[in-house]
């Protein structure tokens, strides 16, 4: 099922349009940047210093920038309608009067969303770094310390640094596939997948998380800075796999419970 | 209420288990009753209409059938088996409701994804050969989404028939459709019961019962009025003779009608008499032994009887009556 699932996505132009964002925002950003000559100001981001020298710069800032709401956004897009967006066009009965088990298919569903949200964040950050190098070529990197960082291991901690940030994307995905499954509304549950990132954010910017706050899954999107120091702080990066596993677990179990019960009406 | 009837024809197919069985099946949700204790049998070659106008619960009980809705109690039994997964309902496949497909996808991939949601092996589906049935086999490589209500109600038959089932479940299969299409998907209905399957056909048209089903049962607000061969419901609407009274005093015969317990007042519609106005006549029926009784008790009791008329109800007038005093 998991390939007829993937199938479905492939064919659904929504899917290009995201992917199409997740491509075309990082080029966007450079051409911006090469028309004005300057990017953020130095401090006021990560690596800005070298934005207008070394290509490698590219797919960090986007990726730091990318990380706040277009990366979730996206990704909420295609998770929150992955079970609604069914009920309403009448295709989940059709695919319930089938062999295939309700747990089953929402595996398959499951397993779609979260592939579809790993290829977001491969195609920004691989047109990133592909733009970057096209456009300004790859010089060694200075790292958030000072140490120099060659252009190989550079490669190496971008790429790490993508996968540290899908993985709290694929929770937030979780997240809204269990607003899908609850709701059975695509528009409740893309809008409830924003909301929780804009209230987690505003939670963390307003201080009000005390205690909580580094266990917030909006502030894992960040925990990849800490690959770019000198020594690595393994502290936060170990954080954010398991808040954002145990958010993944508890929404797909949840989202699961209710999708192997729920009555299907439309 | 017509009293269900209990005879039963020999069994089509090898054995004699039913096709479906539904036991006392009833589904709340909150305090509104869809489908209260619901009982009938559908055996092995039927063609079993399932009459009720629309909002009856009809399609609450296909949804209960077809697995997309949790009975709030009762049971539903398919080919013996109580259909609580998929795999106890293997040998039936049908639709509710307007048919659901992926817009985006030809007719054929979404033949060959139900194929695979069915586990088949690739290849090994009638693709072909439902879509030939249906008569979709030229339009099969477009869209969806470029199909018209007739074309997907086809494709919803396809769709159900590549699980080569021995029990089609179809609700409402002419909804919407010209009447060309409608005499399209009766015919097909025709073919496919004379090849063997059972078909259980959810409709809010008395017509098309008389013209495809064997037996039926009707039902309105959720509840079973009626049940059992088409004949034999006919035969008892030809034995509930309806009668169209007129008198002088119309207030005073009804206190006296409602208080035998041979007798049911019927109302619900103008009860119109040639010659007489709607608010002199009364309507009412009664048992087999018929009118007299009913006249002596009234003329007992000083009523003047104008006129009395026996209508006899056809089939269409019964359904409307058992649907409408109820």
């Amino acid at each position: 099922m998991v390939r007829w699932e993937l199938f479905k996505l492939i064919r659904q132009r929504r899917t290009f349009l995201g992917l199409g964002a997740a491509a075309v925002v990082p080029i966007l950003f450079l051409i911006a940047v090469r028309i004005t000559r300057e990017g953020p100001p130095p401090g006021e981001a990560p690596f800005a210093a070298q934005l207008l020298s070394n290509g490698l710069v590219i797919p960090l800032i986007t990726l730091a920038f990318g990380s706040v709401v277009l990366l979730p956004l996206l990704t909420v897009l295609v998770a929150g309608d992955a079970i609604a967006g069914e009920v309403s066009a009448g295709t989940l009965k059709t695919m319930l009067g089938r062999s295939v088990s309700r747990s089953g298919l929402f595996w398959a569903k499951a397993v779609a969303v979260e592939v579809y949200a790993l290829c977001v964040v491969v195609v920004f950050v691989g047109v990133g770094m592909l733009a970057g190098w096209l456009a300004v070529g790859f010089e060694p990197l200075a790292g958030l310390g000072g140490t120099p960082i060659s252009v190989g291991e550079g490669i190496g901690l971008i790429w790490a640094s993508a996968g540290l940030v899908a993985l709290p994307l694929l929770a937030l995905a979780a997240f809204a596939i269990f607003l899908s499954s609850v709701t059975h509304n695509s528009v409740a549950s893309v809008v409830g997948g924003v909301v929780l990132i804009l209230l987690l954010q505003l939670v963390s910017t307003l201080g009000l998380g005390g205690l909580l706050d580094p266990y917030l899954l909006t502030n894992q999107f960040s925990a990849w800075l800490n690959l770019m120091r000198d020594p690595i702080d393994w502290d936060p990066i170990v954080r954010a796999a398991w808040v954002s596993l145990l958010w993944a677990a508890a929404s797909f179990l949840a989202a699961w419970a209710v999708f192997v019960r729920r009555d299907v009406l439309s | 209420m017509v009293e269900a009837s209990d005879q039963r024809a020999p069994s089509v197919g090898t054995d004699g288990v039913p096709a479906l069985e539904l036991e006392g099946l009833t589904k709340r949700f909150g305090d509104f009753v869809a489908v209260e204790d619901l009982s009938f049998v559908v055996r092995r070659g039927d063609v079993y209409g399932f009459l009720g106008p629309n909002g009856s619960g009809k399609s609450t009980t296909i949804r209960m059938i077809l697995g997309l809705v949790r009975p709030t109690s009762g049971e539903i039994r398919v080919f013996g088996h109580p259909a609580t997964s998929p795999e106890e309902r293997a040998g039936m496949a049908g639709f509710v409701e307007a048919p659901g497909f992926y817009e985006y996808l030809s007719a054929r991939d979404n033949l060959r994804l139900l194929a695979a949601a069915d586990r088949r092996a690739e290849g090994r589906a009638p693709l072909r050969e439902v879509l030939e049935t249906v008569g979709l086999s030229e339009r099969a490589r477009d869209k969806v989404r470029t199909y018209s209500q007739g074309m997907k109600q086809r494709l919803a038959i396809a769709a159900a028939l590549l699980r080569e089932p021995e029990f089609l479940v179809l609700d409402e299969p002419t909804n919407g459709l010209d009447p060309g299409g409608m005499r399209d998907i009766r015919a097909l209905v025709r073919q496919l019961s004379g090849e063997g399957l059972t078909i259980f056909l959810s409709t809010h048209l008395l017509s098309e019962v008389e013209q495809l089903c064997n037996r039926v049962a009707v039902v309105s607000r959720g509840r079973l009025l009626a049940e059992g061969a088409l004949a034999e419901i006919a035969e008892q609407a030809r034995d509930r003779t309806e009668y169209r009274l007129v008198v002088d005093d119309p207030e005073r015969t009804r206190t006296v009608l409602n208080s035998r317990e041979d007798v049911a007042l019927l109302n619900g519609r103008p009860e119109e008499l040639e010659g007489f106005r709607p608010e002199e006549v009364v309507r009412f029926s009664t048992g087999a032994e018929g009118a007299g009784p009913v006249v002596r008790g009234l003329v007992e009791e000083g009523v003047e009887v104008l006129a009395l008329v026996p209508v006899r109800p056809n089939l269409e007038e019964l359904f409307l009556r058992l649907t409408e005093d109820d």
